[in-house]
């Protein structure tokens, strides 16, 4: 019942030699590969038939294959390239490639010991993909039949697309592939009589094969599913072992596919996997040629170049660092960069908003940000003004264990930065009147952050993973805890925590000995405040279940927040590092496993990733990403099957290699900017890690082992531990979320709502 | 010598930085423009491809397709697989995106220097051939799709701008944003994505920018080696009407916004390019109106009388048609009071004129946001290409600064006059729903 194709038969020869006979020419530097085939249209038979024989040929003469770009079929199906290649050390031979339509039988007649594994192989790797193809395909196809046919011997027609190969595990005998198939039903009225007997003929072996793979059909209706945005899309999942099979209706299969949607890559990538893995006897697969990897959309294959390596990298060269210390406890590190006219400098707090009474959280941020609402003969429009007419920036950051206020300027200006720091400093005034309309502001501001889904998703996932009584649980202040701040906790906390001894300078750019003098004068007269220095311990506890699943209602939400997070380690902890570099190759980045998985492979976000915080006490990882409504359950689900897939496999040797690369890349990038240095430089400090850290960071770097980064990954991050909160409208998300677990629904200011 | 040196030792401080930024400049035969400036501050380069296209030259029913096109440049090309743009990057230590504007789109990779043959590679490959197919095209429309909720649909004043340039705009090729509509995404087809790379991915219609630890005649030579052979598709490129009626009447409108908590307000007028000396004026409002702590608004309406949560705007940076703009989050009941000090404040300027030491103070601003925006290669990049591509005038990066120190307070007075008058005026009110 099939088509008897078409033969097609490239015919490679040297200088320009054309037929199929063995000659042994004399070597020479110049030759032409010709070939002939006889095809009347672009089946897989023809790319691959020429695949096979520039793989041939490149193999036989060791040609660098970047040379060779396309091999293309001319309209007389002529194929014509030439190139320039030594091939003086290597004995000419010829090599016929044979394409037979479906069969796609080659034969070369250098080795017979080649010929053989090339058929052996060809005739496995066929029956891997066709019977799975055929059972997945058959299956779709009669449940597309029922819904848009009465009668489906007459009007339908379809192609079916490898969406994505989920594995492909090989044993002694079998080979199993899990594939997600997607199908497109086309109505098909101009189909050849042939071609109708060619479907039910399909559906009829189907139905033997249904009935020798029992599992494997079940799978498939189960998997099977129907795509919302093409009502002519289905969806199926194909999962199967099989040890023998039908070629002839695997390239039907493929063939139709390439007529219809050029898309054949992944067919053919399939292929290549299964033929290398048998040729392998089954131990693993190897693809081993690039250059067999990939269609044009035309159908002709390109060959693959490998990118270029470039040339070794430079050595990176840290700006020169010096550590100072005031007589009064201040301590200063200088940075020379004189790249730019400008400088920066940071003044680092060692404490944060970890400090805070927990009745009066927000108190750490309002002090450090009202240092510049008043100071001794300015005002705080004086001061607005004196920074502007400067051209100075000047921002504050307070984070949990640390806060800083950081001045940028031209160089010339950076005298003027040392003396409004001064000032903002030694002598703050908190003007009542600035204290009220600071907090009305905070008030205000606070009902605007409300309205960001992330917000309250990261508010309220650092309450539920942080446990009572430890500050980290509180990521921002709340109404009540803002109002419950007076002036005078203001005026106490900076008294008692903003001195000499708890201060850090960084100096950094295009640094001069005046603006060093300028600082001294600045700073070192300020009296040491003789103070004891509390350094509380606050041991973290645990997550230890996922518990509840919270269900924030935000009416109206076009999208779903989701947040999932759990306890870390400490960023001094010796497996910070690993850990670190597991969560890039998690969830890090655009090439992160999490960013591939959810955004491009499914669609259902615009970005999906995964993040570390660094803190002195324990961290916390949160998975975060904005996803379709629709796409909840499986977007949760496939967050958690990426965990899954680490605990089970771990991360691959290969990963780590380029993670570690990728992170000594970006650090070289940080260098460029003074803020970068500076942050880096005051966390090391306050953290308590050596400077010099910072000078090996990349020979650190690349002595973690895999082994490690997959151990201390999987000791803590378990997905049974993740807390999860959702940001979203709870009547077109909330049945996806209860077949996680229970699930609480709460409003913006956490309070549990009725549902309907 | 081979290049052309496009600026030497223009003196913007004699104090500060007496050496401007050294470009190399050339062009392919098949019209790709290069430009190439070395700085050795740290082992990095950055290379900016900007094509010229943005969302002004999209189709009247396919708006929002040369953003979703910027996603389909990193769907795999010929030597390189779907997402692998993204790997070969990151695993190299490097970092890259791609944007679209208006007026243009833009990629950019920046790396170790020696890996710098690696994102000319990739360009290259993308530019020569791309694999454009309906899976991949399918896929990435679904992203945009939810890149739009996320961005414009699902957080507070998320429409705002959108509105406003359609408020402000006559021309449609201005008015529509730039992700467009959620319909024409949906009704557009792979076919729409061959025909677009076809027209405008060519050489002819880019600007190649790289910047860093780079020798001149080693870059040179990758690059032609690369894009060197590079064909243009032949597509003629007819370009849409890019003209802007001017505006002779105000223009309001009010929207309710669901996410909101507080009520706010965008007001734009239709404003300048750059290049004419009125851009430069009306820019210099940005420090003396708007954003400094220091500045007019900023002091009267969140500082002392606390109508407003924050106030801020600009002037747009486009080569076509631009708007000054103002955007404000105010007390509930207080929209009459803000708008009328804004406009007090605007009147003021009319009548009165700016303090010299305001201007003094906006320019030093401007000169020291230069110097901070020089200190990565990346920007450096960005700059370059942008100038070159808008202006043909990469030198803008030495001396654009000087534009802006050439203003008066004259000026100032001059350009609030003609620019922010009330038959000018676009008012977008938004209210919490």
């Amino acid at each position: 019942m099939w088509i008897k194709l078409l033969l097609a038969i490239a015919i490679l020869t040297l200088t320009g030699c054309f037929g199929s006979e063995k000659t042994v020419k004399k070597p020479v530097s110049t030759f032409t590969i010709t070939g002939e085939a006889d095809v009347p249209d672009r089946s897989l038979a023809v790319p691959m038939a020429k695949n096979q024989a520039f793989f041939l040929l490149s193999k036989a003469y060791k040609i660098d294959k970047t040379k060779f770009k396309y091999l293309n079929f001319d309209d007389n199906q002529k194929l014509l390239f030439s190139e320039e290649v030594d091939v003086s050390s290597v004995p000419p031979v010829d090599v016929k490639a044979q394409s037979g339509g479906y069969k796609v039988i080659y034969k070369i007649e250098r080795s017979k010991k080649e010929l053989e594994n090339l058929e052996k192989r060809e005739i496995y790797g066929a029956i891997g993909v066709g019977v799975t193809l055929e059972h997945a395909f058959t299956d779709a196809f009669k449940k597309v039949l029922k819904n848009y046919t009465k009668d489906s011997s007459e009007k339908v027609e379809g192609y079916l697309t490898i969406v994505n190969v989920n594995s492909i595990n090989y044993s002694s005998k079998n080979v199993t592939l899990d594939l997600d198939l997607l199908i497109v039903v086309k109505d098909s009225s101009n189909l050849t009589k042939r071609e109708k007997a060619n479907i039910l003929g399909d559906q009829a072996v189907s139905e033997y094969y249904k009935k020798k793979y029992q599992s494997a059909s079940n799978f498939i209706k189960e998997g099977f599913k129907v795509d919302q945005n093409c009502d002519r899309c289905f969806y199926a999942k194909a999962l199967l072992k099989k040890d023998e099979g039908d070629i002839q209706r695997v390239l039907y299969y493929l063939e139709q596919a390439i007529k219809i949607d050029p898309n054949v890559l992944k067919y053919y990538q399939l292929l290549q996997k299964v033929y290398y893995a048998i040729d392998k006897k089954m131990e693993s697969y190897k693809i081993e040629s690039e250059i067999m990897k990939r269609f044009d959309s035309n159908g002709d294959i390109l060959v693959k170049e490998n990118p270029p390596k470039g040339e070794s990298p430079k050595v990176i060269k840290l700006p020169k660092m010096e550590s100072l210390n005031y007589k009064n406890g201040i301590t200063l590190t200088k940075v020379i960069k004189k790249d730019l006219p400008i400088v920066q400098i940071t003044a680092g707090f060692k404490f944060g908003t970890a400090l805070a009474p927990i009745d009066k959280i927000g108190v750490v941020k309002a002090m450090i940000n009202m240092l510049k609402d008043g100071v001794e003969g300015m005002s705080s429009k004086e001061i607005a003004q004196y920074i502007d007419q400067n051209g100075l920036y000047l921002w504050e950051t307070v984070s949990g264990d640390y806060s800083q206020i950081n001045c940028a300027s031209l160089k010339d200006k950076g005298d003027k930065c040392v003396e409004i720091l001064t000032k903002l400093l030694k002598t703050p005034t908190f003007p009542k009147k600035e204290f009220k309309k600071y907090m009305n502001k905070e008030i205000r501001k606070y009902q605007l952050k409300e309205s960001s889904p992330h917000y309250l998703a990261s508010k309220l996932l650092y309450r539920v993973v942080y446990q009572k009584p430890h500050p980290y649980r509180y990521y921002d202040s709340t109404l009540k805890t803002i109002s419950n701040i007076s002036h005078k906790d203001i005026k106490t906390l900076y008294n008692q925590y903003l001195i000499p001894e708890n201060i850090h300078f960084i100096v950094s750019g295009d640094i001069d000995n005046s603006l060093m003098d300028s600082l001294k004068n600045g700073f070192e007269s300020w009296e040491k405040s003789g103070k004891k220095i509390e350094n509380s311990e606050n041991k973290v506890k645990k997550v230890d279940k996922r518990g509840v699943i919270y269900l924030i209602h935000r009416p109206g939400s076009v999208q779903a927040t989701i947040k999932m997070g759990t306890t870390t380690i400490p960023y001094k902890d010796d497996n910070f590092l690993p850990l670190y570099l597991a969560n890039q190759i998690f969830g890090g980045g655009a090439s992160s496993r999490l960013f591939m998985q959810i955004r491009e492979k499914e669609g259902l976000t615009y970005g999906v990733y995964s993040g570390l915080s660094e803190k002195k006490e324990s961290g916390i990882f949160i998975i975060s990403g904005d996803v379709k409504n629709s796409g909840v359950k499986q977007a949760i689900n496939s967050m958690f099957n990426q965990l899954s897939l680490v605990k089970k496999s771990g991360f691959k040797k290969e990963e780590l290699k380029n993670k570690v690369e990728n992170i000594s890349g970006k650090f070289s990038i940080s260098l460029e900017k003074l803020s970068a240095l500076n942050d880096e430089i005051l966390k090391s400090k306050f953290y308590g890690i050596d400077i010099k850290k910072i000078e090996n960071f990349l020979k650190d770097l690349k002595g973690v082992k895999v082994d490690q980064i997959n151990k201390v990954f999987n000791s803590i991050i378990d997905q049974n531990r993740l807390k999860i909160v959702v940001v979203g409208d709870y009547t077109k998300i909330l049945s996806q979320l209860k077949s996680f677990g229970d699930v609480l629904v709460i409003d913006s200011k956490f309070k549990p709502i009725k549902t309907k | 010598m081979r290049y052309f040196y496009l600026f030497f030792f223009i003196l913007i401080s004699s104090t500060l930085f007496s050496e401007g930024i050294e470009i190399k400049h050339f062009k392919l035969k098949n019209g790709l423009k290069v430009y190439m400036s070395k700085n050795s501050s740290a082992p990095t380069v950055a290379v900016a491809l900007y094509y010229d296209v943005g969302s002004r030259d999209e189709a009247k029913n396919r708006t929002g397709f040369a953003h979703l096109f910027e996603h389909m440049m990193f769907q795999g090309s010929k030597n390189v697989g779907k997402a692998e743009h993204f790997k070969y990057i990151e695993n190299s230590g490097g970092q890259m995106n791609g944007t679209t504007s208006r007026e243009r789109t833009n990629f950019y990779e920046v790396l170790p220097s020696n890996k710098l043959e690696l994102a000319l590679w990739l360009e290259a490959d993308r530019m020569e051939s791309l694999m454009v197919n309906n899976l991949n095209f399918l896929n990435q429309r679904e992203v945009v799709i939810e890149e739009k909720k996320q961005v414009e649909d699902n957080r507070a004043y998320g429409k705002v701008y959108p509105q406003l340039q359609q408020l402000a705009y006559s021309n449609f090729n201005y008015s529509h944003s730039v992700i467009g509509s959620v319909k024409h995404l949906e009704e557009s087809t792979v076919i729409d994505a061959k025909n677009f790379y076809k027209k405008f991915y060519n050489p002819n219609n880019a600007t190649l920018t790289i910047v860093g630890d780079i020798d001149y005649e080693k870059t040179e030579k990758l690059v032609k080696k690369h894009f060197g052979d590079i064909e243009n598709s032949g597509v003629k490129i007819k370009r849409n009407d890019f003209t802007e009626k001017e505006q002779k009447k105000i223009r309001k409108k009010t929207i309710k916004d669901k996410h909101a908590k507080v009520p706010a307000i965008a007001i734009a007028y239709q404003a300048p390019s750059p290049l004419d000396p009125d851009f430069y004026a009306l820019s210099m409002l940005e420090s003396i109106l708007l954003n400094d702590n220091s500045s007019r608004l900023y002091q009267k309406l969140v500082k002392e009388k606390e109508y407003c949560l924050n106030i801020g705007g600009g002037v747009d940076y486009h080569r076509g048609p631009n708007l000054f703009f103002i955007f404000s989050i105010f007390k509930p009941g207080k929209l009459n009071k803000v708008k009328t000090i804004i406009f007090k404040e605007i009147e003021n300027i009319k009548k009165f004129g700016v303090k010299k030491e305001e201007l003094e103070k906006a320019k030093l601003k401007k000169r020291t946001e230069h110097y901070f925006q020089l200190q990565s290669n990346l920007n450096r990049a960005l700059l370059i290409g942008k100038y070159a591509l808008y202006f043909d005038k990469p030198e803008l990066i030495n001396s654009e600064i000087d534009m802006y120190q050439k203003v008066t307070v004259d000026d100032i007075k001059k350009v609030v006059k003609k620019y922010l008058s009330k038959k000018r005026l676009n008012e977008l009110v938004v209210e919490v729903k």
